[in-house]
């Protein structure tokens, strides 16, 4: 950087005095700045590894990271057995298995979805309404977060 | 002369007559007297035994279980910890396969599930083959070579609900016994029971002669069906009177039931070993307690000792008189010898067997746990039917992370035990309570009530309340930001010494904990750095009402008095609530109450309540990630930092200290994205423990935290949420590159501005 602003001061020897300062101005500030922008940075271990907190980790919600885990078939299964249950009207077992599931897979909207309709079902608008939106707040894809919006509009 | 004798005789014939008719009235009279007097003591004694036997027979208390263990592919429980889950549910450890027991090739485990009926239905017992791949689970096969996607373990049993001095048992039935278990058992005690009709005449012959020649009672001559009587509704007197009653209760008894029936009964009834409080009754219990294992799994040696023990559990107890014990084992192994029970080479390697006692199924008690059990339990029952109804109940309890809990509580309190016995002092033991839970249902997983984990004892998580301290702030600091056209991470505060007029007329001044004042700072910074004064200053701003008002809405349901002071958490708070405040912190604003039960099923198997998970959008979304970024600086940069010595530095946690005042209590409550932990030390005399949140319960945090292997907090960004680069010593919208620039999240219309006086070349103050 010393090199680049000799060179620059060299450039402007033979330019109005104004030139020389503008010259010198920008190279400092632009060998400081990612110098400081790294320091202002919450620590880590170290200096090198300082990350804003959250900020490495933020995730959009109600869309599916590309990032974010896969849900393990086990959940998958539990979720099509509680189908099975909610189809044969037995939404107290469907719930059952969607808690099981729920413990699986935490970050699925899916499955708070799910979650919804059977309390739905059983009469249970508010507390309902309340899954459908801890739904919206984890990341899903766009299907789940349609439907998990088109339930909300009724709540 | 024979008429004058007739003459004679007449009257006295006639007297003689009279009075033998008397007699025979009155011989009459007391025969009918005896025998109605008979009829009714047999008709109460009959009444007495069909009530025993149909009704409930037996106050059995509840079964309190920990979760079971789900294994299915992307699940993060490990090689070794299966293994510790199998050997604390008494699986043995061979290449014989059979219910109850596995075996360890390599990365793989093979074992064959024993089967449970839980409340939402039946797992089957099954042969698994599980696979581990680079220290994750891979896969899991059945004994058909078909994939699996979830197995479930049967829940481990954690503990009782039952009175201070009681009975307990497991019922078994017939058929879940062994076959040789009732050859033996009939060969031992009964060897007639299946022919006699309640009594034996040879067995009564047989003490009477024993009891003649010893010249008092030593002998009985008991039949099974005796002492069956004997034990449900008699004493252990040896006397005649005692056997009076025995002998017609008997064969009323055997009148009314089956044989079956009967030794049912006897097998669930009798006495083996008193464990604390608690007589443990029947082989069903019997079996678990001495070995760790079902009725269904016992081998020869083991039938051998139980059936043997029968004679005198007391006398032969083979934890206190192994060598006694042992003989008496091996005298019923020569019994099943001789009857052709066993084979010659059975007999051989049963006898070369050690006892096999194993101590894991005591150990594994959790009174604390079954503790906050009972109380969830006692909103919605009577504590006799708990005590007594013979229910099941389970619950969200995890293992390992009361193990890692457990651990990480020992090794720090050894440390500061070793410091302070070198400072010399004597004082009250210093004690700690700590809470567990899952962020993503808020189920309660392990609990701390003491330094002494098996310790049925005071139950510091649930009963004591301590001044919470600072754990307190982050309720002001979200009442702020929950109004975000007045305030945001970067809204500058003064910290200074504002004295503030109590209700009493005094001043309130209060001071920082390094008794200097920091002027000018952010939000941010008041709260990383937990500064008193300008936490008093924002929480006077926004009112001590609503700061209790956002307390409610997290979930803190005890009374508060409206005083500044609560401010800096002048507030007494069982560790339990603490977690219940921080626990809506954690779950993104969705308050939930703590959990500890998940269903609860009556002694047939039916359900009867089921605790389903609810929750409740308590806190906006936008406030409550500002607060969540602000806890992760505390983590980062404040008073939370020293937990990357031992953490992951790309794994994101946040958390807030609290020490109260003379360092009587030490706090730390923080998450990650999978547990929330609380953890409490101090003094049961309330003595100052010289410790601050992060030199005390922070580091037990942290070591429970490390082994736990949470996979960190990754905030879900709301979509009124959005980043800007800001100077948080002044609290504008400045460049990235420019001197204190952080990238800070900011509500809708809170964004900050750029400063009035900027360089014209960049937006830098």
């Amino acid at each position: 950087m010393h090199i680049l602003a000799n060179a620059l001061i060299g450039l402007f020897r033979h330019v109005p005095r104004i030139g020389s300062w503008i010259a010198l101005v920008l190279v400092l500030q632009s060998c400081a700045a990612p110098i400081e922008r790294v320091a202002a940075r919450p620590s880590g271990q170290s200096s090198v590894e300082r990350v804003d907190p959250g900020s490495a980790g933020v995730v959009e919600p109600g869309l599916t990271s590309p990032g974010a885990a896969r849900v393990p078939a086990a959940a998958e299964r539990l979720q099509a057995q509680a189908a099975v249950a909610y189809e044969n009207g037995d939404f107290a077992r469907a719930l059952a298995l969607l808690e099981r599931a729920q413990r699986i897979a935490p970050h699925d909207g899916s499955i708070y979805l799910d979650m919804s309709a059977a309390h739905r079902a059983e009469g249970r608008e508010a507390l309902a309404c309340q899954f459908v939106r801890k739904g919206l707040s984890v990341p899903s894809s766009s299907e789940v977060v349609g439907a998990l919006e088109e339930q909300l509009s009724a709540c | 002369m024979q008429a004058d004798r007739r003459e004679r005789g007449k009257p006295l014939t006639r007297w003689l007559r009279r009075w033998l008719l008397g007699l025979g009235l009155l011989a009459f009279a007391v025969m009918l007297v005896a025998t109605v007097i008979a009829m009714e003591s047999l008709a109460a004694m009959d009444s007495r035994i069909v009530k025993a036997m149909n009704g409930p027979r037996w106050q059995i208390p509840a079964r309190v279980y920990g979760r079971p263990l789900e294994l299915y592919v992307g699940s993060n429980t490990t090689q070794q910890q299966l293994v510790d889950e199998l050997e604390n549910l008494g699986y043995q450890r061979d290449e014989g396969m059979g219910p109850g027991r596995f075996d360890v090739l390599g990365s793989r485990v093979i074992l064959q599930t024993r089967g449970f009926q839980f409340a939402d239905g039946a797992e089957p017992a099954q042969r698994m083959q599980i696979d581990w791949s680079a220290g994750a689970l891979s896969g899991i096969q059945n004994g058909k070579g078909e994939t699996v996607d979830l197995v479930r373990l049967e829940p481990p049993l954690i503990g009782r609900i039952s009175p201070d001095e009681s009975e307990d048992r497991l019922l078994v039935n017939l058929d879940q016994l062994p076959e040789t278990f009732i050859a033996t058992l009939l060969a031992i005690e009964d060897s007639r029971f299946y022919q006699h009709p309640g009594l034996s005449l040879r067995g009564i012959v047989r003490a009477m002669i024993a009891n003649l020649k010893a010249g008092r009672f030593v002998a009985g001559g008991s039949t099974i069906t005796q002492q069956l009587i004997k034990n449900l509704f008699l004493t252990n007197d040896r006397t005649l009177r005692r056997k009076f009653t025995e002998w017609p209760m008997a064969l009323l008894l055997e009148r009314r039931y089956s044989k079956d029936e009967i030794l049912t009964a006897f097998i669930n009834e009798v006495y083996f070993a008193q464990d604390r409080s608690r007589a443990v009754h029947g082989f069903g219990l019997a079996s678990l307690y001495f070995f760790g294992l079902p009725v269904q799994e016992l081998q020869h040696h083991h039938i051998a000792l139980l059936v043997g023990l029968l004679k005198g559990p007391s006398y032969y107890d083979p934890g206190r008189r192994p060598e006694r014990a042992t003989a008496r084992r091996d005298l019923v192994l020569k019994v099943m010898l001789r009857d052709g029970i066993i084979d010659q080479g059975a007999f051989e390697r049963a006898t070369a067997e050690p006892l096999s006692l194993d101590q894991s199924q005591r150990a594994a008690q959790q009174p604390a746990f079954v503790d906050l059990v009972r109380k969830q339990l006692l909103r919605d029952y009577d504590l006799a039917d708990l005590e007594q109804g013979g229910f099941s109940v389970f619950t969200g309890f995890d293992p390992f992370v009361q193990d890692a809990l457990e651990s990480a509580a020992a090794s720090r309190m050894a440390v500061l035990d070793a410091a302070e016995q070198a400072s010399g002092d004597a004082g009250e033991t210093l004690e700690l309570a700590a809470v567990v839970t899952a962020v993503s249902n808020g189920e309660v997983l392990a609990l701390l009530g003491g330094r002494s984990p098996r310790f049925a004892g005071y139950n510091r998580a649930l009963e004591a309340r301590r001044q919470v301290g600072s754990l307190l702030k982050p309720a002001v600091y979200l009442t702020a930001l929950m109004q975000p056209s007045r305030w945001n991470l970067t809204t500058q505060l003064i910290d200074k010494p504002s004295p503030v007029r109590l209700p009493d007329g005094s001043i309130w001044s209060p001071e920082n904990i390094d008794g200097e004042s920091a002027g000018r700072v952010s939000v941010l910074e008041a709260l990383t750095r937990s500064l008193n004064q300008s936490a008093v200053a924002l929480g006077m701003e926004v009112g001590v009402d609503e700061v209790l008002n956002t307390l409610r809405r997290l979930g803190v349901q005890r009374d508060v008095p409206s005083l500044p002071s609560v401010l800096l958490g002048a507030v007494e708070l069982t560790p339990l609530e603490v977690a219940r405040m921080y626990q809506t912190l954690a779950a993104n604003g969705f308050s939930s109450p703590l959990r500890a039960i998940r269903s609860v099923v009556s002694r047939d198997g039916r359900l009867l309540q089921r605790f389903a998970l609810e929750i409740r959008r308590e806190v906006p979304a936008d406030a409550l990630y500002l607060l969540q970024f602000a806890l992760q600086n505390v983590m980062r940069e404040g008073s939370g930092r020293s937990a990357y010595w031992r953490l992951p530095a790309d794994l994101d946690f946040a958390g807030k200290t609290g020490t109260s005042n003379d360092f009587r209590d030490s706090w730390f409550a923080g998450f990650g994205g999978d547990y929330l932990g609380v953890v409490w030390l101090g003094r049961d005399d309330n003595r100052s423990t010289g410790l601050t949140g992060s030199r005390g319960a922070l580091r037990i945090w942290t070591e429970t935290f490390d082994q736990l292997g949470d996979r960190g907090l990754v905030l879900s960004r709301p979509a009124g949420v959005s980043y800007r680069w800001a100077d948080p010593d002044t609290g504008h919208a400045i460049d990235a590159k420019c001197k204190g620039a952080r990238y800070i999240p900011y509500a809708r219309g809170s964004q900050p501005k750029p400063p009035q006086k900027t360089r014209w070349f960049s937006r830098c103050p």
